[in-house]
């Protein structure tokens, strides 16, 4: 698929390029890859119908994003059709080998280990300081950014992401202890 | 800890964060050559950050929702083609 930029920065066809990243944003928000899913078809339907508009978080990525995040938004307020399900396994894309094949010849364990615990750390933080850590850490997204995308002010981006990393820096040096302590 | 540090407590996060520059950006630098403190809190933040980095990416999407975000990309594609098609049949 394509993707033209027209002279004023507007886009004439949507890219799959982002696809992961969203798929993983709407992973964060929900917790629930049927629903990940979900958000991530609304959010290219909703980008192909308003195509040509202009971006309001500077580029084609930030603009998915916070088309992402309103229709996230929307079905919080929509009355639930089904039941949530509950533990619902979450993907981990990562943890196999498909990634980056030269993980699974060196020193497999110890890497796999160390991110199973940094993932493990992320996803028991309070979903707001798990946004933010995902949209900094993970998509690279500068505080001007997440702040249009999460339509806040920078302070808050700045304050919530340095609570976020106290947070996981506690976590893991939790979990190091105990680790040391178990062997 | 040396006396003002609390003062680079916020530009630790910016510099990890790449959102320092100019006169704040050099300030801090000169404040990191002489503090301990501030450079040590400064590599145990970007331990964290290598730390989250090396755990990328969190999730790939599956196969299947690929294909059909492809498939309704086209097909939308394909009406757009079509009517701009018809309009230009029409003048
Ligand atoms: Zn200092």
């Amino acid at each position: 698929m394509s993707w033209r930029h027209g002279e004023d920065g507007r886009v004439g066809a949507i890219s799959i390029e982002y696809l992961d990243r969203l798929y993983s944003y709407a992973l964060v928000l929900t917790g629930n890859p049927a629903e990940a899913e979900g958000l991530v078809e609304k959010t290219y339907v909703h980008a192909l119908r308003v195509m040509g508009q202009p971006w309001p978080c500077g580029n084609m990525k930030g603009w998915l994003f916070t088309i992402l995040r309103g229709a996230w938004l929307n079905q919080l307020r929509e009355p639930r059709k089904d039941p949530q399900m509950a533990g619902t396994e979450v993907v981990d894309g990562a943890a196999n080998c498909i990634v980056e094949p030269s993980m699974c010849s060196r020193d497999i364990y110890a890497s796999k280990v160390e991110a199973e615990q940094v993932r493990w750390a992320f996803h028991e933080l309070p979903s707001d300081l798990r946004e933010i850590v995902f949209l900094r850490e993970y998509e690279d997204f500068s505080y001007q950014e997440i702040a249009c995308v999460l339509e806040d002010s920078v302070v808050t981006v700045m304050s919530r992401l340095a609570r976020a990393r106290a947070k996981l820096r506690e976590m893991l040096s939790t979990a190091a202890a105990r680790a040391i302590h178990l062997e | 800890m040396m006396k003002g540090c609390d003062r680079y407590r916020a530009a630790t996060q910016f510099y990890l964060d790449r959102e320092l520059s100019g006169s704040d950006l050099e300030d801090f630098l000169a404040h990191l050559e002489k503090c301990k403190d501030c450079r040590a809190r400064l590599e145990a933040e970007e331990k964290l950050s290598a730390l989250l980095h090396r755990s990328r990416p969190l999730y790939l999407s599956p196969d299947a929702l690929r294909l059909r975000i492809t498939h309704a990309a086209e097909a939308f594609h394909d009406v757009i083609a079509h009517e701009a098609g018809l309009r230009v049949d029409r003048l």
